[in-house]
């Protein structure tokens, strides 16, 4: 299944209000937005139950998306300002208690963002990786976190060095692949964008 | 194309940039703090340290999608599993001690003599009641094909080779260069611990290793080459030396079982391979990584790894590292444990046979 069919078949099931779509999703978001969230307001039950309602509050406008990158920012904003204005309710409750804790202040926003960045990398990379066959992403995993050489992994693995060199290359071009399939998907919006904005070209 | 920072940075770090998506992220990069907040991110351990965290939220995540579920009310009626308890209270016949955790004591059969203790002998004063665990020797296979037996052999050089010598000494063996590079070939030694042994052995670079009772270790009397490897059954903690190799960085110490291999530069841990069980590691210090032809894994120190049969390695919860390597101290720890690992270790320093 290519990737754009396997996000239509994902809009289409929302309509049609079917809730193996909201697992599906749940499972593909929830722990890069309660990362998120912990992230931003340091509180793991909070966060949680943020996340949660993110999710509720998605499954009530499910009729609404029209592409997964629509989703995707919608998870990420609402859970953000449930997050804020929770930092804003708890600058308000500590300015009477002087506790040190995360509060709200101006220049979370640009943070939140970062952060934001740093949740989608995260969740990426991961989901990539996850999709790699066994003994490649175990080669992927000693190259490119332990940084170790093709005999090094060779001698771990009890393989030949040329079979770490094919797997290798392998996990490089399934990657790329894996990665490439997305950006069908983005193309759409990103020329939606330019055709209504020619200065952003 | 796709010129969200995410996908941006994603394919920075697998080489998937085009030239386009390069001239964007320069682009993005150009601002100080993107460029800080960028930097930090495509560190390797950070990334590793942070996935697993996101990994960590996944496995847990079960009760969080069903109360979700519920929460915006989506489809049929949801359940949520229980918690299993994981703990099996034990409680031992004869009356249990508390000392840092729980020390067990066993009756022995009356018929069997008890020997003097190896252990440590500072403990003998504190459990004077105490049963004393039973004597079988440590057994030294040489290189070239002589069994020594440690504790009745007097101390002194066991080496016939010329190269390096075996000092024996009370309560270790250590292995030392004579000479500064090794000529021919490079034999292999083999030491056994008996049942209710335990031995210290300090190899040729000074690494140092304390074998538990019926395990075994295989080394080269020397080490040479790019790599120190060994090979263990049983349980053995170690306090690996720090090696340089001289084109730079440092010589990995890889400790090979029958479930996979463990990784370390200078470090102290702890493994356990007792054959019908899962093997275990625990990292005291330093940094090692644990893998097997399917896994790897990095442990931090106070970190805990176990092998199950079927192939997984997984991180320990809560693990209790004081609890792991209490037996160097003579001292035996179970707390929470089960009645079948309890009068499996009991079986291994008594000379008794366990039904249970």
């Amino acid at each position: 299944m290519t990737k754009q069919k396997h996000d239509s078949n994902i809009l289409t099931g929302l309509k049609r209000n079917d809730s193996r779509v909201f697992d599906h999703l749940f499972d593909q978001f929830y722990p890069a937005l309660r990362y998120f969230a912990e992230k931003l307001i340091g509180d793991t039950q909070e966060a949680e139950d943020i996340v949660l309602d993110t999710f509720s509050k998605f499954w009530t406008r499910r009729e609404n998306f029209e592409t997964l990158p629509n989703i995707r920012a919608f998870l990420y904003i609402t859970t953000r300002n449930a997050c804020f204005n929770f930092l804003k309710y708890r600058r308000l409750q500590h300015r009477r208690e002087h506790e040190l804790a995360e509060t709200w202040d101006p220049e979370m926003e640009e943070n939140a963002e970062q952060l934001r960045v740093r949740s989608e990398v995260l969740r990426l990379l991961q989901k990539e990786i996850e999709k790699l066959p066994r003994k490649c992403r175990l080669v992927f995993e000693l190259t490119f976190f332990e940084e170790l050489k093709p005999n090094e992994i060779a001698d771990l693995l009890k393989i030949s060095v040329n079979t770490v060199r094919n797997q290798k290359a392998r996990a490089l071009s399934l990657l790329k692949g894996f990665l490439e399939g997305r950006e069908i998907l983005a193309f759409p919006i990103i020329v939606g964008l330019f055709l209504a904005n020619p200065a952003l070209l | 194309m796709d010129y969200n920072p995410e996908h941006l940075i994603v394919k920075y770090l697998t080489n998937e940039l085009s030239e386009e998506e390069r001239v964007e992220l320069d682009r993005y990069l150009s601002d100080e703090k993107n460029k800080k907040f960028f930097e930090e991110l495509i560190d390797k351990k950070f990334l590793r340290r942070e996935i697993e965290e996101q990994v960590r939220i996944a496995k847990g995540s079960e009760a969080a999608k069903a109360k979700a579920r519920q929460l915006a009310t989506v489809g049929a009626p949801v359940f949520m599993m229980g918690r299993k308890s994981g703990v099996i209270k034990y409680l031992v016949a004869a009356s249990v001690v508390a000392v840092m955790g729980v020390v067990a004591w066993v009756y022995l059969n009356p018929g069997k003599k008890s020997a003097a203790p190896v252990i440590a002998k500072s403990q003998v004063e504190r459990f004077k009641n105490d049963v004393a665990p039973a004597n079988q020797s440590t057994i030294l296979l040489t290189a070239d094909g002589r069994k020594i037996n440690i504790d009745s052999v007097d101390n002194g050089n066991l080496s016939l080779n010329k190269n390096y010598q075996i000092l024996k000494k009370d309560g270790e063996v250590i292995y030392s260069f004579a000479r500064a590079k090794p000529s021919g070939e490079i034999g292999y030694s083999i030491m056994t611990t008996g049942k209710g042994d335990q031995q210290h052995l300090i190899l040729s670079d000074g690494s140092q290793v304390w074998l538990n009772a019926q395990s075994s270790i295989r080394f080269p009397e020397v080490f040479v080459g790019n790599q120190r490897i060994v090979e263990v059954t049983g349980e053995a903690y170690f306090d690996i030396s720090s090696m340089k190799l001289s084109k730079g960085g440092k010589m990995p110490f890889i400790v090979k079982t029958s479930g996979g291999s463990i990784r370390v530069t200078g470090t102290q841990f702890n493994v356990q391979v007792y054959s019908g069980e899962p093997e275990k590691t625990t990292l005291i210090e330093g940094s090692v990584l644990v893998n097997n032809t399917d896994k790897v894994l990095r442990l931090s120190p106070g970190q805990q790894s176990e092998t199950t049969t079927d192939g997984q390695i997984k991180i320990v919860e809560n693990a209790n590292v004081e609890e792991a390597i209490s037996w160097r101290n003579g001292v035996f720890m179970f707390k929470d444990a089960s009645i079948e690992t309890i009068m499996k270790q009991v079986a291994r320093w008594y000379d008794i046979d366990v039904l249970y």
